[in-house]
């Protein structure tokens, strides 16, 4: 079985490349997008596993991007976790609503991040 | 006929020439201040956390409001700009003032929008309210769209949106803008951070003409390339990076653009929202909001920052622009006439003892003083009585002197943020900044006096449909 | 036409516009100077920024942000990274700043264990000296820069320093120091709420709350100690702390908060308690009612809806069908609204004493869409 893919989208440099090379660690396949335009242009061609998203960002308005996601031809059912600074209830609310996995709010434990994909790709192979 | 003589030959050789002096004084003036303040301003940006900002609950909510009458061309784009916003708790109200285009229905499709029992109720009095529609997609729960009949102006519409607003702020905008995202956290700032309370805030406004918009979103900025827009960047640099900070920095602002303001709601409404009949409804409600604020004896403050986070379209056509400078002509004239009783006024301090004062001499009666001043330089030229070598250096003196104070504006523009990428686009700014008292000017003065005479005739003036180029179309279908 | 040889004979007037426009002329060439160079100095900057800020967070995550703690990087690694990381920063003081600005916004974004990591890193790196300076400038900027990386980097050394500065003539500063102190081992961690005399806006009340939010919730006081502060803004910031932190033994000492004289403290309690659902604040808020202003009213209105009780549906419902004012009848029905369905029934609205705004208020609230914002 081909290790599993995963999708990085955030703008911020530090966090794409921290996030990258940790997930890395755990041998899975990382691809990363740094804006809205990248990260679309990689959806629609590519099949991931699993996307790990920011809300804001520069080219797309986070929710947009994720409702893109979910009209995708590849990857409308995949998994998706947002990690944003925004913490307020009806931002939340208004992710989980539209089918997102998993809200993870800035700041951020490693550790926590690596558990939820872990959690979430284990439900996917056993379904 | 010889007093006659004596005395205007006295006016026009002194008292022009002192006036010339004291509005330069004036100009050196505000650049320092203006300097200071952009140093100050930058000082506390470096230490401030805009993440640690963004994930408090403590942030006040706003209500983004912005009309639409006809905008069928860039209406989605605008939008797009307002609900990708990034900040923690903000609706945004569209006021579709009785368009006759596709406006509605284009927002009717894009959002899947449905109309909805809203408890819209009328603190400020408005043309009808027609109906109420919100999205049923959850991506856009932000969004609310009044649709209501055309009230023949901004205010009108605005006084919708304030009346449907739930939120203590709003901001105040138009649908051919393009906001940056960070414009949300960057103007609640001043109310946050300050003792006083905060009734509005500004920042500066640019051309988006020949910029790259994608989506609601700048992607390249670039100096314009036509014309009249490029002069005009030149004259909102000026106006906001130098006039606009000074005037800030000793809280003596009367004005916060139309175009991009942030307002404390419940001051705005107990001053009695927008005022429809005028033709400078931004500049009248700050005039109200500080008369309200002196009547009642409350502290308050009117901030600027110096960062450019809003472009929007402005006027390459000489027909469209002569009629937006003769509408702002006219509605500085009015609103100075509605408010005269400010002037001198210690009741309402540095507003009453300088600003209002300052406007009215230097801002309003300026293009009358030129006006008359190169009458009477053609009249001397005519009956040969001309000093060519007094009048050359003096056209020189003021000439340098204004080339000076625009191009110290560009260079505090590039103090507070390299936007344009290349080198060579400040220098053609520059390269206006020397032309323009020769041909960009003109055309101003010349229109100021229009919108002074309609005042005075009190013509009526259409506020004119903006013919949008439009940007390009979203390429982007969800 | 120009004689510069008789320039004597010139009135004074015209001389002074002379010299100034020659001044200004000169005056234009140095300020296009002056863009000139600060573009390219800008650019030169950005672009060694942006080169250290590659080779830092590259280094960082490929040998040291990847372990959970630095026992686990190999010694030979850690001590390669850090070598090499030193000898850019001996060079060159914008890679110093790039390097303190890139720990600092890891240890701002992360948090567990790998904190630690970032705290040690910073350490063998001696940021800390750089900081320890900056503690002691006499620019009230700096000092702020100093504090918040002794508050990331949870710099115990520097305790002494930081408390001297809680002392500082700008409140900026105090604040920052009350910050930083918060989140290190210190005892007088909580001394700002008893000693602050100046109003502190909402932005240091962020500053404040956000430091807390690092610590662990158990080591908090109870806030209900400093709600007799004669300073505002401390009564409340302690309010919204017993909000977030819901210390429920505080209600009591709202409910007397209740009869303060600042209108603004009083809608502030009013909402507190109506967010800590304390249900025997019921008869004073009802009590309260008629003294209170009308946003105040409609304040009590709301709380009033999330203590849900018959006695608090039956006072609503009154207030809705009797109210005049719009603001009462909204504040009413949006209360109302978030009573369940089986005591809804208990007090029922006789819907032919509505009138029509009434009618549509009832609508609004039903209305799923509308709801959004209102939580």
């Amino acid at each position: 079985m081909a290790n599993n893919k995963i999708l990085v989208i955030d703008d911020e440099r530090l966090i794409n490349k921290f996030l990258a090379s940790r997930l890395e660690r755990e041998a899975w396949d990382v691809d990363t997008a740094i804006d809205g335009i990248e990260a679309m242009n990689k959806i629609t061609r590519n099949k991931y596993d699993l996307i790990l998203t920011d809300l804001i960002m520069p080219n797309v308005a986070g929710l947009e991007l994720v409702i893109y996601i979910k009209n995708s031809k590849l990857n409308a059912d995949v998994p998706i976790i947002v990690i944003s600074s925004l913490t307020s209830d009806n931002v939340i609310l208004d992710v989980l609503s539209i089918g997102v996995e998993e809200y993870i709010s800035k700041p951020f434990s490693m550790n926590v991040v690596i558990a939820k994909i872990k959690q979430i790709l284990g439900k996917k192979s056993v379904a | 006929m010889e007093a006659f003589k004596e005395w205007s030959h006295f006016i026009f050789n002194n008292a022009i020439y002192y006036y010339s002096v004291t509005i330069m004084f004036s100009y050196g003036l505000l650049a320092l201040f203006s300097l200071r303040e952009i140093k100050k301003y930058k000082q506390k940006d470096n230490l401030f956390d805009y993440q640690l900002l963004l994930s408090s609950p403590y942030l006040p909510s706003i209500s983004v409001i912005a009309p639409a009458f006809n905008e069928g061309k860039v209406i989605l784009n605008g939008l797009q700009s307002f609900l990708s916003l990034s900040y923690p708790k903000f609706e945004v109200i569209l006021v579709n003032d009785g368009s006759t285009d596709d406006t509605l229905q284009q927002l009717i499709d894009e959002y899947e929008l449905v109309k909805v029992d809203f408890a819209y109720h009328e603190v400020i009095k408005t043309q009808p309210v027609k109906q109420i529609f919100k999205s049923t997609n959850p991506a856009y729960s932000k969004l609310v769209v009044i649709d209501k009949e055309n009230g023949n102006s901004k205010a009108d519409a605005s006084n919708a949106g304030i009346n449907a607003a739930i939120y203590p702020l709003f901001l105040c905008t138009d649908v051919d803008c393009i906001l940056h995202k960070d414009t949300l956290i960057k103007l609640v700032k001043p109310f946050i951070e300050e003792q006083d309370r905060v009734i509005a805030s500004g920042a500066a406004i640019r051309i988006s003409n020949s910029c790259e918009v994608k989506n609601g979103y700048i992607k390249k900025v670039n100096a314009p390339r036509q014309f009249l827009p490029l002069f005009q960047e030149l004259e909102y640099i000026r106006a906001f990076i130098l006039g606009r900070m000074a005037w800030s920095s000793i809280n003596a602002l009367m004005l916060v653009s139309g175009g991009l303001g942030l307002f404390d709601k419940d001051i705005v409404i107990k001053a009695g929202g927008y005022n429809h009949v005028s033709f400078g409804e931004d500049m009248e409600l700050i005039s109200r909001m500080r008369i309200y604020m002196h009547d009642h004896k409350l502290k308050y403050k009117v901030r600027y920052i110096p960062e450019s986070l809003c472009w929007t379209e402005v006027p390459s056509d000489i027909k469209i622009f002569a009629r937006q400078r003769t509408r702002w002509s006219k509605g500085l004239a009015q609103t100075l006439w509605f408010h005269k009783k400010v002037t001198f006024n210690p009741k309402y301090k540095i507003f009453g003892l300088l600003t209002f004062p300052y406007f009215i001499l230097f801002e309003w009666l300026a293009p009358l003083l030129e006006f008359g001043g190169i009458i009477y330089y053609i009249y001397l030229i005519i009956t040969g009585q001309i000093n060519w070598e007094f009048a050359i250096i003096l056209l020189q003196f003021v000439y340098s002197f204004s080339v000076l104070i625009t191009i110290t504006s560009v260079l505090y523009d590039e103090i507070t943020g390299i936007k344009y990428s290349k080198k060579s686009e400040v220098f053609r700014l520059c390269l206006a900044a020397v032309a323009e008292p020769f041909v960009y000017h003109p055309l101003v003065l010349f229109f100021s006096l229009r919108g002074d005479w309609f005042f005075i005739t009190n013509k009526k003036l259409s506020w004119g449909v903006m013919t949008r180029i439009g940007f390009k179309k979203k390429n982007k279908k969800l | 036409m120009f004689h510069p040889f008789h320039w004597q004979q010139y009135p004074v007037i015209i001389m002074i516009a002379l010299v100034v426009s020659f001044l200004a002329l000169a005056m234009i060439f140095v300020t296009l100077g002056i863009i000139y160079f600060h573009r390219i100095k800008t650019e030169d900057t950005n672009e060694e920024e942006a080169a250290s800020e590659l080779i830092i967070i590259e280094e960082l995550n490929k040998h040291i942000l990847r372990y959970d703690s630095l026992n686990e990087v190999p010694e030979k690694e850690l001590l390669n990274v850090i070598n090499k990381l030193t000898r850019l920063k001996q060079k060159s003081l914008v890679f110093t700043k790039v390097l303190t600005r890139t720990l600092m916004s890891f240890s701002i974004l992360l948090t567990g264990t790998i904190q630690l990591v970032i705290n040690a890193t910073y350490n063998l790196l001696k940021l800390q000296e750089d900081t320890f300076k900056k503690l002691k400038s006499k620019l009230w900027f700096v000092k702020i820069e100093g504090l918040r990386e002794v508050q990331e980097i949870n710099d115990n050394d520097s305790i002494s320093q930081v408390i001297t500065l809680t002392k500082d003539n700008n409140i900026n500063v105090r604040v920052s120091a009350y910050a930083a102190l918060i989140q290190l081992d210190s005892k007088e961690k909580y001394k700002f709420l008893d000693d602050e005399q100046e109003t502190l806006t909402l932005w240091h009340q962020i500053i404040l709350t956000n430091a807390m939010e690092k610590i662990d919730s158990n080591e908090l006081p109870d806030f209900k100690r400093y709600l007799g502060s004669t300073n505002n803004s401390i009564v409340l910031l302690c309010m919204k702390l017993i909000l977030h932190y819901n210390q429920l033994n505080a209600v009591s000492s709202l409910i007397k908060l209740l009869s303060h004289k600042d209108d603004e403290i009083r809608c502030f309690v009013i909402q507190a308690l109506g967010k800590l659902n304390a249900d025997e604040a019921e008869q004073q808020l009802i009590e309260r009612y008629p003294k209170e202003s009308l946003g105040n009213k409609t304040q009590i209105l709301l709380s009033l809806g999330n203590i849900i009780s018959l006695i608090s549906l039956k006072f609503l419902t009154d207030k809705f069908i009797r109210g005049e004012h719009f603001d009462i009848l909204k504040s009413a029905a949006e209360a109302i609204n978030t009573f369940p369905q089986e005591l809804k029934k208990l007090v029922p609205i006789d819907s032919t004493l509505l009138d029509e705004k009434q009618i549509t208020l009832i609508k609004h609230y039903e209305e799923p869409l509308n709801l959004y914002g209102s939580i």
